[in-house]
């Protein structure tokens, strides 16, 4: 049934979300799998879920060129990270135990990818990516006009539900 | 024994400042709206301040150098998601938050939950997991307050909590959210400053860096590895589930309803980031300083990690300083505490009554029963702290991942996809309250562990995520009907 409802999808958000829960089990998969490759297979799941979740987040009902930015946004994510996490597992991987390691600014190298490049470098870039759109794709004036006008409206109670 | 003079007098000086600030925010609060959203009065600085403000509590700044000292770089896995983890939130909730304030009568989370699905279930499902998370959270910052309170004045740890909890009670029982996230701007103000300076003061008494990592490593090489000496899995666990989780805690998204105007959150991302970035420093330095000391021989080993920073703070740092580091370890707890307060008075004297169809007849008696509602909380946390210590460490193994696995697929999910149905909401608070709750039962009483070191919370998120999804696709039928026009435009934005 699940199945068959995933199969008859035909707009974009309910597409994302069929593959946010693809996702999902397969992280879950891989938790339970463990081991080198369950724990490879949980990072890249993880960052496939940032970037679907701030994807989910972010497109609306935009139009397919309204959605550009986003897409871009979360491309940009998902392959900073992807490259970090190449570069922290093949370090990690290559000396496990951390005996003699190769120092890159101070840290082992594994470690100096966590420090220097897992630490601040996305969030720097999602961070500022938001004020940088918030004008012109996340409220404009006109969205914002029609909120208010609903605001002069009276609400709706947040009280006495029909379940 | 008391510490320094000087150091006494900053945090005496301190806490009469925030009584001054509630004694303010008592006359300001003349609404329910005032009392649970500050009547959505702040700017930029304050909402994303105090949102900065509530995530640092003193699990980060106390417990995080004592992580550190004890696992070596693995606490860098929660320490290093809050600057991406506050654009994810921003990005995927900030606006819809705000705007659900501006179209409906919403002060709580439960609210924004109700308002979504329209179903008092969801809505008394959801009320019962925060309320759960808040008391569990609550009591132990309480704890910890009577921690550093006590090593500052030198008192008993019940006398501290008792003079730290009056003072944290008059502020928020009358002030309300207007005298919390004003305290909440000074305390991540003070954090944010003395963490960058104990940092370099770490960083120099150390070494450097570099130093600090080559010592640490001198008898267990994986102490400077990637992990620390923590397993793989439980690090990977710590990323995703304090990334993701970040935009379902109540004391962060509540802050987004506060905001006087939607395009004032164009830059909370930034400052809440940057300023718990500058803020994390501090555990950073010490737990790794202290650490790579006592491996080297130049420091005994401490009997408890916690004691990490108040021991650094009292022998390498001085006086005024320490003072202002002790002031803002306060801050971190008490600008936690007072969220957890008001977000439990929320769900005793609103969500639960309201969901269960009782209703006020007038705003002022409802402002009262939330002020009553804060004594309650914290009597009632004050009392589980010292009298139900099992309570706590059960219910503490799952305060953030409640909060997370029960939030995020409800809001981050649910505000942004109109295909998710009341049934898959109703299905997914079930399964988030009922595998928390199970899993820490069952490793509290029967020892159970999830296989690979995988944590609990990463592993119910993940689960009540699947739940909403896969349920709301079966059920969908009905779904987009079922929400009102002002909520789709929500959802739609």
């Amino acid at each position: 049934m699940l199945l068959a409802r995933i199969m008859a999808i035909t707009n974009t958000k309910d597409r994302l979300i069929a593959l946010a829960l693809g996702v999902l089990i397969v992280m879950l998969g891989a938790m339970l799998t463990g081991g080198q490759i369950g724990q490879i297979l949980f990072s890249y799941t993880i960052i496939a879920f940032f970037g679907l979740y701030v994807l989910i987040g972010t497109r609306g009902q935009a139009s397919d060129v309204d959605a550009q930015p986003f897409l871009k946004l979360t491309g940009g994510l998902v392959a900073l990270l992807g490259v970090l996490f190449a570069a922290l597992w093949y370090f990690h991987f290559q000396n496990p135990t951390y005996t003699d390691p190769v120092y890159w600014l101070g840290l082992p190298r594994a470690t100096a990818v966590l420090v220097y490049g897992l630490w601040m470098p996305p969030a720097l870039y999602m961070m500022f990516a938001y004020p940088y759109l918030f004008e012109e794709y996340i409220w404009d004036s006109n969205e914002a006009a029609e909120f208010r006008e609903m605001e002069r409206r009276e609400a709706p109670g947040a009280t006495g539900g029909d379940d | 024994m008391a510490l320094d003079p000087l150091i006494v007098g900053i945090t005496v000086l301190y806490l009469l400042a925030v009584l001054a600030i509630g004694v303010w925010g008592t006359a300001e609060t003349k609404s329910t709206s005032d009392f649970l959203i500050s009547g959505k009065r702040f700017g930029t600085w304050a909402v994303a301040f105090s949102a900065f403000a509530s995530i640092m509590s003193g699990f980060g700044f106390i417990g995080g150098p004592g992580l550190f000292y004890s696992g070596g770089y693995a606490f860098l896995w929660i320490a290093i998601v809050a600057p991406l983890a506050f654009p994810i939130s921003w990005f995927v909730l900030g606006k819809k938050m705000r705007l659900l304030a501006e179209v409906r009568d919403i002060l709580t989370i439960p609210d924004a939950v109700y308002a979504r699905y329209n179903s008092d279930t969801v809505r008394v499902l959801t009320a019962v997991s925060v309320l759960l998370g808040v008391i569990s959270y609550l009591a132990v910052q309480l704890k910890a307050m009577g921690f550093v309170l006590g090593e500052i004045l030198g008192t008993t740890q019940l006398t501290a909590v008792l003079i730290a909890t009056a003072i944290i009670a008059i502020y928020t029982v009358g002030g309300g959210m207007i005298a919390g996230v004003m305290t909440d701007l000074i305390q991540g103000g003070v954090m944010v400053a003395g963490s960058i300076l104990v940092f370099f003061i770490a960083l120099d008494w150390g070494g450097g860096l570099g130093q600090m990592s080559r010592d640490i490593a001198v008898n267990d090489p994986t102490f400077a590895g990637a992990f620390g000496s923590f397993p793989v899995m439980l690090a990977l666990c710590w990323y995703f589930l304090f990334t993701i989780g970040n935009s379902g805690q109540p004391h962060m998204a509540h802050k987004l309803y506060m905001v006087r105007d939607v395009k004032l959150l164009k830059w909370g991302a930034p400052i809440a980031a940057l300023s718990y970035f500058a803020a994390s420093l501090m555990m950073l330095g010490i737990g790794i300083g202290v650490r790579a000391s006592v491996e080297t021989g130049a420091l005994d080993a401490l009997s408890n990690p916690d004691n990490a920073a108040p021991f650094f703070l009292t022998e390498f740092v001085s006086p005024l300083l320490a003072g202002i580091v002790f002031a803002a370890a306060l801050g971190a707890i008490m600008s936690t505490s007072d969220a957890f307060i008001n977000i439990g008075a929320a769900n005793l004297a609103r969500d639960i009554p309201v969901g269960l169809g009782i209703e006020y007849t007038s705003d002022s008696q409802e402002l009262w029963a939330h002020r009553i509602g804060s004594a309650v909380i914290i009597v009632g946390s004050l009392g589980l702290a010292y009298y139900a210590e099992i309570l706590v460490g059960l219910l503490g193994v799952v305060g953030w991942a409640l909060f997370a696995s029960a939030l995020v697929p409800l809001l981050g999910i649910g505000l942004n996809w109109d295909g998710a149905s009341r049934e898959g909401a109703i299905a997914s608070a079930v399964v988030a309250l009922g595998s928390n709750l199970g899993l820490a039962i069952a490793g509290e009483f029967y020892g159970f562990s999830l296989p690979n070191s995988i944590v609990i919370g990463a592993f119910t998120l993940v689960l009540a995520s699947i739940t909403l999804i896969a349920v709301s696709f079966v059920t969908d039928s009905h779904a987009r009907d079922a929400i009102t026009e002002d909520i789709r435009k929500v959802v739609s934005v």
